[in-house]
């Protein structure tokens, strides 16, 4: 049973004196409660305080950080098996396979510049390459130290003990992963991750002598571990997956309380996705195509999102096809699946159209109505900051069947010459709406091109 | 049960028996006992004998067993000096009729009588039923009227079908009364009747009627999916019509034995009994919903007094209004330049008030205007208002008049062109040009209460009448009742203390995203979103009792300081699903009540102080505590329990039972000063009832600061209770 | 230091649910009593099913590459179904009735039944039978189809909390198992199944649709909702041990990014793999958190979701992929 917020506070010194960055005792307590900070932030922590917190307040999982810098990596550090009991907090770093044998220094920049160019936003969140996973061979050191002056974080797929360590030795500032071969001795391996104070990998054929290695690892001083699960078909990979984050969250084997590295070779996306949604804290891809990975980061994405806190977009002007200032703009909530559906819907129905998306804190419509975050006024407000009157001509907005109610306050709220519409309750209906109510309207107010 | 029905219904079973039998013997000697028999086109055989015997009459033979059944059901004969058990020996006694009248149609055909001849349709084939019967099951047809007799006369006749027609509700006739029908009245009224018009005439014969008990028995089979067998299957198939087939009898004319034994039989279904004739009534409930036997029932008000006895829900689908209407219009503006009339604001008087009544003092779709109508006076005038509205239902409890006078604000927003804002008596009302234009009457403002309120609350309104007045005269005379009614409802909320009750209610409704979180609502502690009191709770189980709010018994106290009882702690730890294993009512600091997400506030402890701080959803700013609320709500949310923190209605901060266990109130050091708008002299009040002089004060809002060492020297400066009180932990 | 796992175990189980009967060769659903694939510790005597979707109208939304294994069917439910099964190994089949929604064709009740009557015909898997969604046409339509095709088993798609009573009422009386809709809500679900469970019918009949929300659009709601389901099924709750559906190829395809070309997005890869992606990682996903049946447009989704699944439950198909029949017989009406 972990120590509520209160247990914690009361083992702590009570002075706000702010050293650990937090104003007061109890917010610091309650961060240390959630698993978010350690208690080394206290210098003033009691013998006492640490004794009774020390087992209690080390994560179930410890975290792990590969690289430097802006895009240095942190996983782990997650207190759940299912993620509504609270969330899963650091998502997988998706980590792109690269054999740079017989690729000339040219080429090799080129790729590596390709995926450090890559930025796709969705939902308020930038995908991108989160590291390169090097793969040893002669032309490794020059690819991974390439890698590393991009910013990548790097994971070296070893295949020799002495070509691990060359690769090592040349990035260790930018705290390589090594990953051993697969079924190697791990005992060098370990000694030069403890050595040059880097991450490592290990693996072992079954789930026991996993977590024993693991624990050798530690002992051997390595600080920074993950492991790679047994898994030679999915059944078994789904087997381990699920044991190491069970026995690592009823803390059964010290070994069991790190991090899960796995390598998904070509054309396995059914292994990577096993892996996104079962705990599974970076996984390296052999495949580079986007029909590979925006499935596979979008499903991060989803996994991840805090289940108490709604994924949000971004307010702003949204525009569906081409729309010009004759097309109808409809208003909704930034709550991301009321968005998706009513943009797809929206999309589909073939007509153009500007959709305004109102910053209702990530609360769907009715819920934000409630909450008074989607009334007329705030509605009002932002319109007017999204300049809407400068993009549609007809002065007409449609709002969402659910909250008709607002429909009086914001066209108070907006002033002389707007129109408020009351669309369709569901976005389905958003077609026939479009069809039935819209269009003769707008060949009413000789605004339909 | 009456004793005179009671030996009319036993009289008139064996008389049904004996006929049943002769005819069964005659038919014996002169067929087969391989003979089939049956209705045309049915796959249920003689249906109530099956429903009642769990057999199947196939064949002439088997008829003997079924009638032999049906007589050993009888009790003895009645005499003068006989004492009866009543009750059950004439259900008895109905059922053995039944199966009799059944037997008796069945062997007609046999006999050279006809079941279907002139405009008789005779038993009803599968096809129909399968076509017809489902409408009884999924709601689309309310109910059936068997009525057996016949009405005055022709014309009478033709305007109790329509009534029932307008209802929706399927006419089965049958039966005589000295030789008049109601088929036959019809008939020369013109009246088409067949299944396209739900004017259904069975049979001349009273025992045609077993084909309308049959109907339903054969949905229940087909529908409900129920298997004819013993005891159990027949008290299985009886209950199904009790609780799905809203059927009633009309008693047409003269009541003889053998009617009075098929109305025995029909209560068996859970169908009671509406008579025009001055029959004994028999009025508390054992197997019907309510009454079983109501009697001299004037024929205009037949269909509504059966189907307010038989619990028979009508839906309107198309509230007769002039004007559309629908939530789409719930927030539309009337503007002055489009006003045709206008009520209240700040010109005249006009509130709404809504009382309960008994059943028998509500006339149902009553709906009165007292004073002008929209036409008599000139564009844009200003008049007083008072919608008075009277409502009855059987499961009607005073507790809910505030409920759902609260919902004649959204009701009275729906028609296009009637603007409705406020509640009680500071109501503003407008009526659009538009509206009165296309027909639409202040008498209109009644029809969409009548509709709304019996569509959207079925569950506890079963009837409802309207008055509105529009003159001076009578406003002012109802107004000081309507004043009263809020004082007292609002003085009765008051009083209602957790100790009063024996039910908490449950709220599940955010369980969507903080899976282990319950709100327990006490009559002192309403739901942390501030949005449901205990009453709602109790009203939305009425509604709805497999929705989000339970009643949870409270059981055993446990502690009443911290408010633990033994019934909320089992009922938290099955709702929570094992995640919690007790809640105190009273406390933040020990087993404190779990937070979904959706509280308007959060109230945490403030350490150094001896206090507590509430914060509501609005302020972004920074807390002494050292969090905004947002940081706050991420830890108190998502059903957890977090000790010295909890999500909370803002006025449950005005209750009595305010963290009472920490030391209530007087706890509180800081707050915001929306909420010390928002609670207003409610709060003040609150905290001179502490005693402690200047109290009000004393709390600090974020004008004062925004942390937590400037807040110890003010509270120090200003003496602020909670200095003395300790630390909470 | 051995590793002490105890294998976990629950109260309760999933209902065993049968789809199929009269002339099909029935496929049992549900049954296991862990969490979802957890074969390693809890026993499933049924593998997940995976369905194909066909359309009583050509589907004009579909897109291109999920309407190219179709080429020559789309809109010929009959031959649609012969090739879903035949050729791509369905195990049952969802007839979508798209066309009888008023915006999309109107096509009626009779049309309808017909349509699905002619599937019947040609092969002898089991049926998920859609209406156009809730409303008095949807009653009408599954009314019909569930009186055509009595004693088939099939499963009507959907009873809602709102709309529930007709074809709770069409199941029982025509021997069909039911698709309950909820809005992707544990309590909405669970409180589906006790108003269905009063209006007697068998929950041993009932398939809980959660609502699918595809890759992207929603999909951890539902992933999150079916894992609480199970949990709640495997803590004991009578209301909610009912086996899942997931239309998971009506979400995943309405994606934008199933949609869009590649040139219009580059970096978004080829379409086609994208769009089979998109299908295969929200199946995937969506077994994980306890779908039973999943219901799939792309044949190849549905053989890449099968290999996986060979992987836990043994490579013998439950289904030898000789569902179709030539002279089809079906269940002789008792009611006449």
């Amino acid at each position: 049973m972990p120590l509520t917020g209160l247990q914690i506070f009361k083992l702590l010194p009570n002075t706000n004196c702010k050293k650990c960055g937090y104003p007061t005792c109890l917010t610091f307590a309650m961060k240390l409660a959630a698993g978010k900070e350690a208690l080394e932030k206290c210098p003033d922590a009691s013998p006492e305080a640490k004794a009774a917190l020390g087992a209690a307040s080390a994560p179930p999982i410890r975290g792990v950080t590969v690289g430097r810098g802006d895009r240095a990596i942190t996983v782990g550090e997650e207190t759940v098996f299912f993620r509504h009991e609270k969330t899963f907090v650091r998502h997988p770093g998706l980590f792109q396979i690269f054999d740079p044998a017989g690729l000339t220094a040219a080429e090799r920049d080129a790729k590596l510049d390709h995926w450090r160019a890559i930025r796709i936003e969705r939902a308020g969140e930038t995908f991108q390459v989160d590291g390169i996973a090097v793969v040893e061979t002669a032309e490794s050191v020059a690819a991974a130290v390439a890698a590393s002056d991009r910013g990548f974080p790097v994971a070296i797929l070893a295949a020799t003990l002495p070509g691990a360590t060359a690769i090592a030795e040349r990035i260790k500032e930018h705290r390589p992963l090594l990953v051993p071969p697969a079924g190697a001795n791990l005992e060098g391996y370990a000694a030069l991750a403890a050595r040059l104070g880097i991450p490592l990998v290990v693996g072992a054929p079954d789930l026991a002598s996993l977590a024993d290695a693991a624990r050798d690892a530690a002992r051997a001083g390595v600080t920074d571990i993950l492991l790679e699960p047994p898994g030679a078909d999915p059944r078994l990979l789904h087997h381990s997956l699920s044991a190491i984050r069970r026995g690592a969250l009823d803390r059964i084997h010290p070994g069991l309380g790190h991090p899960v590295f796995l390598c998904v070779g070509a054309g396995e996306i059914e292994k990577a996705v096993l892996g996104i949604t079962k705990f599974a804290s970076l996984v390296a891809l052999a495949d580079c195509g986007g029909e590979t990975w925006l499935p596979l980061w979008t499903l991060r994405q989803n996994i991840y999102t805090d289940p108490q806190k709604p994924l949000q977009m971004d307010p702003g002007l949204y525009a569906i096809g081409e729309p010009n200032d004759r097309s109808p703009l409809l208003v909704t909530s930034n709550f991301s699946l009321t968005y998706f559906i009513v943009s797809t819907e929206a999309e589909a129905s073939g007509v153009a159209c500007h959709l305004a998306v109102v910053d209702a804190e990530g609360l769907s419509v009715l819920t934000a109505w409630s909450a008074g975050k989607f009334s007329g006024d705030r509605v009002a407000k932002a319109l007017r900051e999204m300049k809407a009157a400068e993009r549609v001509s007809h002065h007409t907005v449609i709002i969402p069947g659910y909250v008709p109610v607002i429909s009086g306050e914001l066209e108070d709220a907006l002033g002389d010459g707007w129109h408020v519409l009351v669309g369709p309750q569901e976005a389905s209906d958003i077609a026939p709406f479009f069809r039935d109510v819209w269009g003769p309207l707008a060949r009413d107010l000789g605004t339909h091109p | 049960m009456s004793r005179i029905i009671a030996s009319a219904a036993i009289r008139g079973g064996h008389a049904c028996v004996r006929r049943a039998e002769t005819m069964l013997a005659e038919a014996l000697g002169r067929h087969n006992r391989n003979t089939a028999i049956g209705f045309p086109s049915t796959a249920y055989a003689l249906p109530i004998i099956l429903a009642l015997t769990g057999k199947r009459v196939e064949k002439l033979g088997d008829l003997e067993e079924a009638v032999g059944a049906a007589r050993s059901w009888l009790p003895a004969e009645p005499t003068e000096k006989l004492w009866l058990p009543y009750l059950g020996g004439a259900l008895d006694a109905g059922a053995a009729t039944l199966v009799a009248q059944e037997a008796i149609e069945a062997l007609k055909p046999l006999h050279g009588i006809p079941l279907e001849f002139d405009y008789w349709l005779g038993p009803t084939t599968d096809g129909i039923l399968r076509e017809q019967g489902i409408k009884l099951v999924d709601g689309r047809m309310p109910g059936f009227a068997a009525c057996v007799g016949a009405l005055p006369d022709d014309e009478t006749a033709e305007q109790l079908a329509r009534d029932l027609q307008e209802r929706n509700l399927l006419v089965f006739m049958g039966a005589n009364c000295a030789g008049e029908t109601m088929a036959a009245q019809l008939n020369r009224r013109g009246v088409q009747m067949n299944w396209e018009t739900f004017l259904v005439p069975y049979g001349p014969d009273t025992s045609s009627i077993v084909h309308a008990l049959g109907f339903a028995c054969r949905a229940a089979f087909t529908f409900g999916g129920l298997k004819p067998g013993g005891l159990e299957e027949t008290r299985e198939i009886l209950l199904y019509n009790q609780r799905r087939v809203f059927a009633f009898v009309l008693a047409l004319g003269e009541v003889d034995d053998e009617k009075y034994a098929t109305a025995a039989g029909a209560i068996n279904f859970g169908f009671p009994v509406i008579a025009d004739t001055d029959i004994p009534e028999i009025l508390p409930s054992g197997i019907c919903t309510y009454e079983h036997v109501v009697s001299n029932v004037a024929h205009r008000d037949m269909p509504a007094r059966a189907v307010e006895v038989r619990g028979v829900k009508i839906h309107t689908v198309e509230i007769p209004i002039p004007v559309r209407h629908g939530p789409a219009f719930e927030g539309e503006r009337v503007r002055r330049e489009e006003v045709a009339i206008e009520f209240g604001g700040k010109y005249t008087r006009c509130f709404e008030y809504l009382a309960s009544r008994p059943m028998d003092q509500v006339q149902d779709g009553l709906i009165r205007v007292v004073g002008p109508e929209i036409g008599d006076v000139p564009e844009g005038a200003r008049l007083p208002l008072a919608i008075f509205v009277e409502v009855a239902g059987r499961k009607m409890q005073p507790e809910f008049e505030s409920i759902l006078e609260r919902h004649i604000h959204s009701f009275l927003s729906e028609p296009m062109g009637v603007m409705h804002l406020g509640q009680r008596d500071t109501v503003w009302l407008r009526i659009s040009k538009k509206a009165r234009d296309a027909g639409f009457r202040i008498e209109h403002l009644g029809t969409v209460l009548l509709h709304k309120l019996r569509n959207d609350f079925p569950a506890i309104v079963d009837k409802v009448q309207v008055t509105l007045f529009t003159e001076s005269a009578g406003v002012e005379e109802l107004y000081p009742t309507a004043a009263a009614a809020y004082q007292s409802r609002d003085e009765r909320m008051g009083a209602l203390t957790d100790e009063r009750v024996e039910i908490f209610y449950s709220c599940a409704l955010c369980q969507s995203y903080a899976p282990n979180h319950v709100c327990i609502i006490t009559p002192e502690r309403l739901g942390l979103c501030g949005a449901y009191n205990w009453l709602d709770g109790k009203a939305a189980y009425e509604i709805n009792p497999h929705g989000g709010n339970l009643p949870v018994r409270k059981g055993d106290s446990v502690d009443p300081v911290l408010g633990q009882w033994k019934g909320i702690n089992d009922f938290i730890r099955n709702a929570s699903n094992g995640a919690f294993e007790r809640f105190s009512a009273y406390s933040m600091i020990t087993d404190p009540m779990t937070s979904c997400g959706c509280f308007e506030c959060i109230a945490c402890i403030l350490p150094g102080t001896g206090g507590i701080m509430i914060v509501d959803r609005e302020y972004a700013g920074e807390t002494p505590v050292g969090m905004t609320f947002s940081s706050l709500a991420e830890m108190t949310g998502g059903g957890q329990q977090t000790p010295g923190f909890i999500g909370i209605g803002t006025i449950y901060a005005l209750s009595r039972k305010f963290i009472s266990a920490d030391g209530g109130l007087a706890r509180l050091v800081w707050t915001t000063t929306r909420i010390k708008q928002k609670l207003g002299d409610r709060l003040r009040q609150r905290c001179e009832e502490l005693g402690k002089p200047g109290f009000y004060e004393k709390i600090a809002d974020e004008t004062v600061c925004t942390e937590l060492e400037p807040l110890i020297e003010y509270l120090a400066t200003v003496e602020h209770p909670a200095l003395e009180m300790g630390e909470m932990v | 230091m051995s590793l002490d796992l105890k294998p976990k175990k629950w109260a309760g189980a999933l209902r065993e649910v049968t789809l199929g009967a009269g002339s099909r060769r029935p496929v049992a659903v549900g049954g296991g009593n862990g969490l979802p694939l957890h074969t390693f510790e809890a026993a499933f005597p049924h593998r997940p099913a995976l369905a194909l979707e066909i359309t009583d109208v050509d589907p004009v939304r579909w897109v291109e590459s999920v309407r190219q294994p179709w080429e020559g069917v789309l809109g010929r439910p009959a031959e649609a179904a012969r090739r879903a099964v035949a050729d791509f190994g369905a195990d049952l089949l969802l007839v979508h009735l798209m066309g009888t929604h008023t915006d999309r064709g109107n096509r009626s009740p009779e049309q309808a039944a017909a349509d699905v009557g002619a599937v019947l015909e040609a092969v002898n898997v089991p049926l998920i039978v859609k209406g156009p969604g809730a409303g008095q046409k949807q009653n009408t339509v599954l009314a019909r189809v569930a009186e055509d095709c009595r004693g088939e088993g099939l499963a009507l798609h959907s009873a809602t909390n709102e709309d529930y009573k007709t074809l709770a009422a069409v199941a029982v009386a025509y021997g069909h198992a039911l698709v309950g809709e909820s809005p992707i809500d544990v309590n909405m679900a669970k409180q589906l199944n006790i108003l269905l469970a009063d209006s007697n019918v068998d929950l041993n009949r009932v398939l809980i649709d959660p609502l699918t929300g595809g890759l992207g659009y929603g999909l951890e709601y539902s992933y999150s909702v079916m894992e609480r389901i199970r949990l709640a099924a495997l803590g004991g709750d009578a209301m909610l041990n009912c086996p899942i559906v997931c239309l998971v190829g009506e979400e995943a395809w309405k994606a934008k990014e199933a949609k869009v070309p590649a040139d219009k997005e580059p970096l978004w890869g080829s379409q086609r793999e994208r769009g089979i992606h998109w299908e295969v990682a929200t199946a995937m996903t969506l077994i994980e958190a306890g779908a039973e049946v999943v219901v799939l447009r792309h044949p190849e989704t549905l053989d890449r979701i099968r290999k996986q699944l060979d992987s836990w439950f043994g490579s013998e198909p439950s289904h030898d992929r000789e569902g179709v029949v030539q002279n089809s017989f079906r269940a002789t009406d008792e009611h006449r």
